[in-house]
């Protein structure tokens, strides 16, 4: 998988009222913020068993000297054969050094870590840690957290599991040439766990986007497919990130696929209102026309 | 153990002993009587519902040594041949069942057969066979739904000699029997029986020119009857059975003959032991039935059943079964009870792989990849790999029943109620080592490898679930004589369990998942499925007329049931098919049958049964099949059959003459009900002239050479079909020398 650097988005509001609870007591100034129910995609690398569950973060960011205890609830890994995932208890890491980029996120980028976990000697090994949050305080006093993650874990020294979030869901609507639409989800066939996603990772290098599509499904007699949108190029402005991309060949398992070319793609994305996207997907020369409609 | 029994006794007795009881007080205990001997659980009331009996000269007239030579006789019920005793799969009044748990129980003296792939096996020197159709499950428990059948064989205290029987017969057909029966005394005698059963098969391998369904059998069984007291019995019937059977004589719909190139085979080795102890005290009768059982087989199919190498199928198992049954029986008055505990251990592993090979590999996996990305096709590592699967399943019951009778006048009212819980678990381990290249094509058509995508597959998982089930009965009959009434309100139901033939699929989806697919089944909702309940009501009545020389009998039923346990196809999915409890279905239907003794030397003997089994409710991804017939089943039984014994003797023996038609359909066989096999009528015929110490008998079956199939199904997008065995004849003698 195409390993991307986190970096900064540019956006005009940075805030960091509306948190949880600030400590000064001390010399030492520590703010709170707990971040609920974040729609995570976690994959076995080896197994190809993959799922959908929610995670929560309570962290702790110390402004004195820049680093932030970080705490992580119900990550699962799926476990092939069987119905049930792996999950483990909460998660803490403690004194992880984080640093602002010079748009307002919170970066936090490590490798090799290990949290404590109560009652567990050999807790998972973080090989890759990419944690971003950005704090956004809206017109309305509301708070909408930019958040975006990608860990690589391994277990016991063999299994290793890529998790990734936030997901988006909303409203697929794939139009046929012959003027039907099939919105998957509101497809009853399908479960909610089987239900398409979507998640972005961008590369601020080269200012390209993956776009990947978890459960993908465009008709009703499509198998429902994981499938990425690579190099995507997108630009920043006031806020808002603009996807545009005149064709592309999507890929499943890291292999392209011809055979389903991707073409006018156009999205915008922010964190308040999530992600707006289209595109033509030419499937046996019948061009179909998907629109999605999500938030975070 | 015995202060145990006189507890378990203590609070299951409330009445006191009948005072006006005929047997007599012997040391403080009444003698047992004859089916108290044998454990039979009925009470007299079971004989107000129907009941089809087979014994004695029947049993010879018809070559009757398995279950499924009484096919049809009993109206309703219908056992076709699916290719191998394995696949003995049983319909009756519409309900069934192709796979895992079966719709009927069956018991040989006593033994309980536990498992439905060992309900296709001969049994020496039958004494009878009693068909119970209807719900049985408040005696008989899980399993039972669509009734019992209860296999005697002859009781060394009833009879001393040797019997011996030689059948030859078209294609090879050999079937011979030994019995030897020793009475040492009046309360101790012993028996053992042999039986050895072959034919050269009866259709062709256009692949190979070999005949198909060879088929080698043979079986012993060893049985101990002792009455230490009369109030004391012991009956132990040991026995074990080894088939090698070829099989899967299926044609191709499309091309009209049988080719396939693997190999296809069950063999089977099986092993019973069952101990029935009676004991009467002064008020009651506590019996118990013990039984331990082993089955060990091998199914290997061409699962394709084509010429080319797909994919073969093998299921290797071992299993073995405990029962004990411990109820007690009483009566005071005008009123009977019967009461109970049940409780079983099921345990067995299973090695279920199934071997891809170079056209299998080619047609259903690569093409099918390649057509979706042409321009990076892949190529698989080597030309054949094994999808493994490997389980160990254990299931738990314990029941506790009880019936009471009560007589009033003309009038019989029964009610019972049966508890019933059981614990099911599933270790299953798929696993699989293969795995492909992906090339990306050049502009000049040339290949370039562009990754290597291992499939190391090592899954492990355990499931397990528990069911309960409260299973009442009410019934009530009124005697008039020789025209007795009944109706019967019953509750049943069959067992949930895991279909481990979803593992392949569940597997290939694994596959499909390194190929990009995201979706895959839930485990346990594919694999599992629930117990099947239905609700069975039922009215008859049974009549005797002139002088019970003609008996007839008329059964009026309704069967609603509920999360019926089908093959589907998900919704969603585009591969294969999931077991599920998906459906509800209404059987009704009507049964007649009637023996007439015309003449002490001339019986006719005849059945009939009616079903319309139809879904109510029930739908898969291909459609919606409310309204139409449940497949498999057919829609009618029928059979007639004369018997006359000549009024003249050759050479000192009776000439008799046999004839017999039997037949069954329409047979859908799909749930669209597009495909159906039409009615279907056989004749039969025997001619035999018998004197006490021997009998022979010519016969013929199926004389007409009718063709008709006995089963369908499709293999990858192919139609198939088991054509029915053609004409048979043969010579049966018989020799009983009492001693």
């Amino acid at each position: 998988m195409k390993k991307s650097r986190l970096k900064a988005i540019a956006v005009s509001i940075v805030a960091i009222a509306g948190l949880e609870a600030c400590t000064s007591g001390s010399s030492e100034l520590k703010i709170d913020q707990n971040l609920a129910q974040c729609l995570t995609y976690t994959k076995d690398v080896n197994t190809q068993a993959q799922g959908f569950n929610r995670i929560s973060f309570t962290s702790q960011f110390n402004y004195t000297d820049y680093t932030v205890d970080l705490a992580i609830t119900g990550l699962q890994i799926p476990v092939a054969g069987s119905s049930n995932g792996l999950q483990f208890p909460k998660m803490e890491f403690k004194g992880l050094p984080w640093q602002y980029n010079k748009d307002g996120w919170k970066v936090i980028d490590m490798e090799n870590i290990k949290p404590s976990i109560l009652g567990m000697n050999d807790a998972p090994m973080f090989k890759e840690f990419d944690f971003m949050l950005l704090d956004i305080f809206n017109d309305d006093q509301t708070y909408t957290p930019g958040i975006i993650y990608d860990f690589d874990i391994e277990i016991g020294g063999e299994t290793e599991a890529n998790v990734v979030g936030c997901c988006m869901t909303g409203k697929t609507v794939s139009k046929a040439p012959d003027g039907l639409n099939y919105i998957p989800e509101e497809d009853d066939a399908v479960k909610d766990k089987n239900k398409p996603a979507y998640w972005l990772n961008f590369d601020f290098d080269s200012s390209k986007a993956d776009l990947y599509i978890y459960n993908a499904k465009f008709l009703a007699a499509m198998p429902s497919l994981n499938m990425v949108f690579p190099d995507i190029p997108f630009v920043i402005s006031g806020g808002v990130i603009t996807l545009d991309s005149a064709s592309l060949i999507p890929e499943y398992n890291g292999v392209p696929n011809k055979g389903f070319p991707i073409s006018q793609l156009k999205g915008t994305v922010d964190f308040k209102d999530g992600m707006t996207l289209t595109f033509h997907c030419n499937f046996r020369g019948a061009d179909y026309v998907v629109e999605f409609k999500g938030k975070y | 153990m015995k202060q145990l029994i006189l507890l378990f006794i203590a609070t299951l007795t409330l009445l006191q002993v009948n005072a006006n009881e005929a047997d007599s007080l012997k040391d403080g205990h009444r003698t047992l009587k004859a089916l108290e001997v044998v454990g039979v659980k009925q009470m007299p009331v079971s004989d107000l519902a129907a009941v089809t009996r087979i014994s004695g000269g029947a049993i010879k007239r018809y070559n009757v040594v398995a279950l499924r030579d009484i096919s049809e006789m009993a109206p309703n019920f219908y056992m076709p041949e699916y290719g191998s005793r394995m696949t003995s799969s049983i319909y009756v009044r519409g309900l069934g069942a192709r796979m895992d748990q079966p719709i009927i129980g069956l018991s040989v003296d006593n033994v309980p057969v536990m498992n439905k792939d060992a309900y296709d096996f001969d049994v020496a020197d039958i004494e009878s066979i009693e068909v119970l159709r209807g719900a049985q499950s408040l005696l008989n428990g899980r399993n039972t739904m669509g009734g019992q059948v209860n296999i005697r064989t002859l009781s060394p205290l009833n009879y001393s000699g040797l019997r011996a029987m030689l059948s030859y017969g078209r294609n090879n057909a050999i079937r011979a029997s030994v019995g030897w029966y020793h009475r040492f005394s009046e309360t101790f005698g012993t028996s053992v029986s042999a039986m050895y059963d072959m034919n050269d098969g009866y259709f062709r391998n256009a692949y190979n020119g070999n005949k198909i369904d060879r088929d080698r059998s043979g079986s012993v069984r060893w049985k101990l009857c002792w009455r230490p007291k009369s109030w004391v019995s012991l009956t132990n019937t040991a026995s074990g059975s080894i088939t090698r059977q070829g099989g899967y004589p299926y044609e191709s719909l499309k091309s009209g003959v049988i080719a396939y190139n693997d190999t296809c085979f069950y063999h089977r080795s099986t092993f019973s032991d069952g101990l029935t102890v009676a004991w009467a005290g002064k008020r009651v009768v506590v019996t118990s039935i013990t039984t331990a059982q082993y089955i060990d087989d091998n199914m290997t199919l061409d699962q394709d059943f084509l010429p080319d190498d797909y994919f073969t199928l093998t299921q290797k198992r071992k299993e073995w079964s405990f029962t004990e049954d411990l109820f007690t029986k009483g009566s005071r008055g005008n009123y009977d009870w019967l009461g109970g505990v049940f409780c079983f251990s099921k345990s067995g592993q299973m090695d279920a792989p199934v071997h891809f090979y170079d056209t299998g590999i080619s047609q259903l996996i690569e093409s099918h990849r390649n057509e979706m990305n042409p321009h990076y096709p892949i190529k698989w590592d080597g030309r054949d790999f094994v999808l493994g699967s490997d389980f160990r399943q254990t299931s738990r019951g314990l029941a506790l029943y009880h019936e009471s009778i009560y007589k009033y006048n003309k009038w019989t009212f029964q009610a019972g109620l049966r508890w019933d819980c059981e614990w099911v678990g599933l270790k299953h381990h798929s696993h699989c080592d293969t795995g492909y290249e992906t090339y990306e094509k050049q502009e000049d058509g040339s290949l370039k490898p562009y990754g290597h995508t291992p499939l190391k597959i090592n899954d492990r998982g355990s499931l397990s679930n528990n069911y309960m089930e409260l299973l009442p009965k009410i019934a009530v009959a009124y005697d008039l004589a020789d025209i007795k009434l009944y109706g019967t309100i019953s509750k049943a139901y069959k067992s949930g369990g895991y279909n481990t033939q979803m593992f392949s699929d569940v597997l290939q989806q694994r596959i499909m998942q390194y190929m990009g697919l995201s979706m895959t089944y839930d485990l346990d909702e594919v694999v599992s499925y629930k117990p099947e309940k239905s609700w069975n009501y039922e009215a008859g009545v049974k009549t005797s007329w002139f002088n019970g020389r003609l008996m007839a009998d008329l059964a009026l039923f309704f069967i609603d049931c509920r999360d019926q346990q089908l093959t589907m196809f998900p919704p969603g999915l585009t591969t294969g098919r999931i077991m599920t409890n998906a459906g509800q279905t209404y059987s009704k239907g009507v049964e007649l049958s009637a023996i007439l003794h015309a003449t002490n030397s001339l019986t006719f003997r005849t059945s009939y049964g009616y079903t319309n089994a139809t879904f109510r409710k029930f739908s898969d991804s291909k459609g919606d099949y409310r309204g139409k017939r449940l497949p498999y089943a057919p829609a009618q039984t029928f059979f007639a059959g004369v018997n006359w014994i000549m009024p003249f003797e050759i050479a000192g023996a009776s000439p008799s003459i046999n004839l017999n038609v039997r037949g069954a359909g329409d047979i859908y066989w799909n749930e669209a009900n597009t495909v159906k096999q039409p009615f279907y009528a056989l004749l039969g015929a025997s001619a035999a002239i018998e004197k006490d110490a021997w009998s022979l008998r010519i016969w013929g079956e199926n004389l007409t050479s009718t063709r008709y199939s006995t089963f369908y199904f499709m293999s990858i997008g192919n139609e198939f079909v088991q054509r029915a065995r053609p004409w048979q004849a043969g010579v049966t003698l018989r020799v009983n020398v009492e001693m």
